[in-house]
Parts: structure tokens; C-alpha cells; sequence
């Protein structure tokens, strides 16, 4: 009775982490590119179809090696700006892994102006070579209501 | 080689005539683009707009934004250097009005609830705890937390009680001594509070919190009116021609949105006219400051870390983002400050966050010049406009002015009305 009682527990929880995982991943659900990089092929997602207009905004990243296969456990870092007006981010974005296999999140993205920005993703797994992407786009004030 | 020069210069006139001319018969079209942008201007877009007349927290704070007592002269309110009857500026380049001077221009506090960073150096996250800055500083309301709590909590136990509930007991003054405090240069206020225990200082912070959360919910009610310019836009709604602003404010308005040529709007966003982010003008502080090198900005983002009162702090419900992800470190936040909203710009001079420059003039003609100086970090690039296109955007800026939004009675001492 007791191991029922505990698989039942532990099977619960599984499965509320889990639904908790896909929420997450069908909250930013909005395919805005696909990006080959050396070996890696990432597929940038956002909350909304444009990218919000000053306002701190999460990207999720699902990311495939050369076989197709969900890139496990790299280390993503994210910087970027504007390359006409010669300035960065005005924020610190942070990477993070999801809970899906080969999903990342960047956290704490803002782009305070209109106009073509990019963002650098410096992708890495230990003892392999760094893979450099680099995602050019566009920010409209013009902001769908 | 003389003929030359005569022949660019006689160009020069000819081309400003046939603009001359322009401004004052041609009919100026707007494109589908242009009309987009300036729609995104429009003051219908503020998220933080005017409420019920019936806040009763925000009553409260505005009781407290212009209550004297919270000064250690008895004679100094938040309403002092923000004077309502001047869009919440004091026309000062640096404020007097307080208990001393301050080293940073009084800035308009008019739509301010829009924002996500306080004081031109982005030193506070929340307005709330913008709004307990001052009462220690010692040159403004140079007073102190206790004495501030202490009066509040006599003055207004009913008020205060309505709002928050139960009024913590700081009778005891060898637990709560008259006046102290972690900040200021006063000796015996800060070794007052540094003896006090520490679930008491808690208490204490907690009443100051919600002092500042009470002036917050004022300044929500402080926002700016529907002026020229947004009927201009609103006509733009039905044709792509419009007779709201006069020819000459419209090429202004062009101008402003030219990107390339100006720039203005890539900071003056939104309907703020702010993107509410930090920008290096070369406009430096006084020089013998440390303000000169690391100020602004650079020093505002760590001093709001470590401030006591941000976001990650017990007293605050806000969410964190701005504050976790804001850039720490980098060229462009030294002597980096806040934009300031261009909304009655025509105003409030002086200008910029040490008043420097006089009249909208002069912060046309030095944004037009740029010119960079030795050892000051600067963003700017010369616009080099013709004298006429900096009156066109000047007319441009005066069109920006309205009347509030607010309803009158947030625009007086709330005392006075009901002697």
C-alpha cells in the first residue's frame, strides 16, 4: 500500500512538472527564425508574432545538432544591439535551459529603439569548439494592438 | 575660387527661401509609415492613465506629498521643488527650495508613474521607493526615517490605520529614538539606528515603505493632458493632411522623426516621448564631481542594487525583471542619464539633469553643434540643421504642451482646501 501510495505521488508530480514544462513552451510559441550555426540549427521563438517594443521579453530557443537531434546540455551566452548606432543591449539577457531536450531560454531581452538589431548567441559544449550565431531583425515602434 | 563660394552661398539662400515658402503654402502629406509612428506617439497609448477620483490611498499621499512637517526645517515638501503650478518642476537648473541645494535638476514628475527607473541616474526601481530619497537627503528634505514615521503615524494614525491596518507601537524611545537613520551625514541619527535591534529597524522601514507607496499612488494621478500635437495625430486618423499644427511645427514634426537625420526619436519614443533609457548627451556634471567620471547611470544600477528598498527587498510586491536583467557595466552608462519625456518640454526649463541649458534654444543649438569634449563620454552626433530646421523643431516642441489630465484637485495642497 505504501509503495501504491508513493508511486502515485511521485507519478503526480512528474506529471504536473511536466504540464508546467509544456505551458511554459506553448507560452512562446511564435516561430520568428530558423538560424543554422555550425553544427547547430536553432529556431528562435517569441510570446507574440512582432518582437514587443521596449518592454523586457523572454525568447525560447529549441536547438538541433547536424543529426537532428535536440542539443543537450550547451552553454548559450546572449549578447547583442544595434550595429547602426553602434551601441548594445540595454539589458543583461540570461540564458537558461528548459525543461524540453534542446530547448534554452533567453530571459531579460529589451530593445528600446526602432530599427535593426541583432543578437549573438556564443553556443558551447565542453571540450568542443564554440559555434557563433548571429540573428539580425527588425523592432517597430508600431506595435499590434 | 571666389565666384565658388558665392555661388554655394547664393544656393544656401535660395534653398531656404524655397523652403520659407513651403512652410507657409504647400499642403504637407503624411504617408501610411509616417502617420504609423506618430500614431504610436499619441497619448492614447499611456498605459498609466488618470483613475477614479475616489483613491483614498492616493488622497492619503497626497496629504504627504505636501506636508511640510517631513522636512527637519518644517518647511520643505515634495511639492516644494515639484510645484504643481509648473508641470511638478521648480524652474531651477539646480532645486533651492529644499533644505539645501541639490546637485541634479528637478525633473517633471508628469506621466513619471510610466516608468521603470527613477532619478536621472536610475538609482530606485519603483517609484515608491523613489519617493523616500529625498526625505533623507540632507539638502532636500534633509530629515530622517524616524522622524518621518513618527510624524506620519501622529499625524495621520486614522489615515494611516485605513490604508495599512495596525499602527506598530514606537513609543518606546529607547527602541525608537526620535531621530535616526542608516543614510544622511548626521553622526547621531545614523549611530541611533545603527543601535537599534534589528526587527525593530524592520517595523520602521515597513511604515516608511508604505509612506512611499502612499505618495506613489498620488504621483499615479500626475499625468499629462491631450495637447496640439495629438489632435494633429487624431486628424491624421481621417487624411493623410492635416491643419491642427501649423506648416511650420509639421516640418518640425518630419525632422523629429527622420532617424537618420536627427535621431531625436530613437530616445524621444513612445507617448512619452521617452524610452525612459539612459543616454550620454556630453552634458557633464559639476566639475569638480565625482559625478564627472562615474556617475550617472553606472553608479545609478549599482546603488539600485544595493538600495534597501528595490525590488528584491521585503517591502516590495513588484516584479523584478528591469532590476535582475538591467546592464551592470558598460562605456555607455558612464555618465549616462535618464531621458527625460518631451511632453510640456516648452515648459519646464531648464533643461537637462543639471539645468545647464537655459531655453529649448540652447538644447537645440548644442544637441545641432555636439561637440565632443576631452575626458566626457558622449553618444551624440552633431544634427547640423539650418537655423530654420531647428525653428521648425522647436515649433514642433511647443505643440507638446497641455494642460494636465489630472482632475484639479490633485493639483493642490489638499490641507488648504479644507481649512
Amino acid at each position: 500500500m505504501f509503495f501504491f501510495r508513493t508511486a502515485i505521488l511521485i507519478f503526480s508530480l512528474l506529471s504536473s512538472q511536466l504540464s508546467a514544462a509544456e505551458s511554459i513552451t506553448s507560452q512562446y510559441n511564435e516561430l520568428q527564425a530558423k538560424v543554422e550555426a555550425g553544427i547547430f540549427n536553432i529556431q528562435i521563438y517569441t510570446e507574440s508574432s512582432s518582437i514587443p517594443f521596449n518592454k523586457i521579453n523572454t525568447w525560447r530557443l529549441q536547438i538541433t545538432d547536424k543529426d537532428n537531434k535536440p542539443a543537450l546540455n550547451l552553454s548559450i551566452s546572449a549578447k547583442g544591439g544595434m550595429k547602426l548606432h553602434k551601441h548594445g543591449l540595454p539589458t543583461s539577457p540570461q540564458v537558461e535551459a528548459g525543461t524540453l531536450p534542446g530547448e534554452y531560454f533567453i530571459h531579460g531581452l529589451k530593445f528600446q529603439m526602432d530599427g535593426e538589431w541583432f543578437i549573438q548567441l556564443v553556443l558551447s559544449k565542453q571540450h568542443q569548439e564554440i559555434t557563433e550565431a548571429e540573428y539580425i531583425f527588425e523592432v517597430s515602434y508600431q506595435q499590434p494592438h | 575660387m571666389q565666384y565658388i563660394f558665392i555661388a554655394i552661398a547664393l544656393l544656401l539662400i535660395l534653398e531656404s527661401c524655397l523652403i520659407y515658402k513651403a512652410t507657409f503654402t504647400e499642403k504637407i502629406l503624411w504617408d501610411d509609415d509616417e502617420i504609423a509612428v506618430l500614431k504610436s506617439l499619441h497619448i492614447e497609448n499611456l498605459q498609466e492613465t488618470p483613475l477614479s477620483n475616489n483613491n483614498a490611498l492616493a488622497k492619503f499621499g497626497q496629504i504627504l506629498f505636501f506636508e511640510n512637517e517631513l522636512s527637519s526645517n518644517k518647511n520643505v515638501s515634495c511639492a516644494s521643488c515639484h510645484e504643481p503650478e509648473n508641470y511638478f518642476t521648480d524652474k531651477e537648473p539646480l532645486p533651492t527650495n529644499g533644505v539645501g541645494t541639490a546637485n541634479t535638476h528637478t525633473p517633471t514628475i508628469v506621466g513619471i508613474s510610466n516608468s521603470s527607473w527613477f532619478f536621472w541616474d536610475g538609482r530606485k526601481d519603483s517609484l515608491w521607493s523613489q519617493a523616500l530619497g529625498p526625505l533623507e537627503n540632507p539638502v532636500e528634505h534633509g530629515t530622517n526615517r524616524m522622524q518621518v514615521v513618527k510624524t506620519v503615524l501622529r499625524k495621520y494614525d486614522t489615515l494611516y490605520r485605513s490604508q495599512f491596518g495596525d499602527i506598530p507601537d514606537l513609543s518606546n524611545n529607547d527602541h525608537f529614538p526620535n531621530n535616526a537613520s542608516p543614510l544622511g551625514n548626521n553622526t547621531t541619527w545614523k549611530k541611533n539606528w545603527k543601535n537599534m535591534r534589528e526587527d525593530d529597524k524592520v517595523l520602521v522601514n515597513q511604515v516608511f515603505a508604505n509612506i512611499g507607496r502612499s505618495i506613489a499612488e498620488y504621483e499615479k494621478y500626475i499625468q499629462p493632458g491631450k495637447s496640439a500635437f495629438d489632435e494633429f495625430v487624431s486628424d491624421l486618423g481621417h487624411s493623410n493632411t492635416s491643419d491642427k499644427l501649423s506648416p511650420e511645427a509639421q516640418y518640425g514634426v518630419k525632422l523629429f522623426l527622420n532617424a537618420e537625420k536627427t535621431g531625436c526619436i530613437n530616445c524621444h519614443n513612445g507617448p512619452l516621448f521617452s524610452n525612459h533609457s539612459f543616454q550620454a548627451t556630453g552634458i557633464s556634471a559639476n566639475e569638480d564631481s565625482p559625478e564627472k567620471i562615474k556617475g550617472g547611470r553606472l553608479s545609478g544600477i549599482a546603488n539600485a542594487i544595493s538600495d534597501e528598498f528595490n525590488c528584491y527587498s521585503q517591502y516590495a510586491q513588484e516584479d523584478c525583471s528591469e532590476l535582475k536583467y538591467a546592464k551592470k557595466l558598460g562605456t555607455e552608462l558612464v555618465s549616462a542619464f535618464k531621458v527625460p519625456t518631451l511632453r510640456n518640454i516648452g515648459e519646464t526649463a531648464p533643461y537637462m539633469h543639471n539645468g545647464s541649458l537655459e531655453s529649448l534654444k540652447d538644447v537645440l543649438s548644442y544637441y545641432n553643434k555636439a561637440r565632443p569634449k576631452i575626458g566626457v563620454h558622449m553618444e551624440l552626433r552633431p544634427l547640423r540643421l539650418f537655423p530654420h530646421q531647428l525653428k521648425q523643431i522647436h515649433a514642433f516642441l511647443q505643440t507638446l504642451t497641455a494642460p494636465l489630465a489630472s482632475d484639479r484637485q490633485w493639483l493642490t495642497n489638499p490641507q488648504n482646501s479644507h481649512p
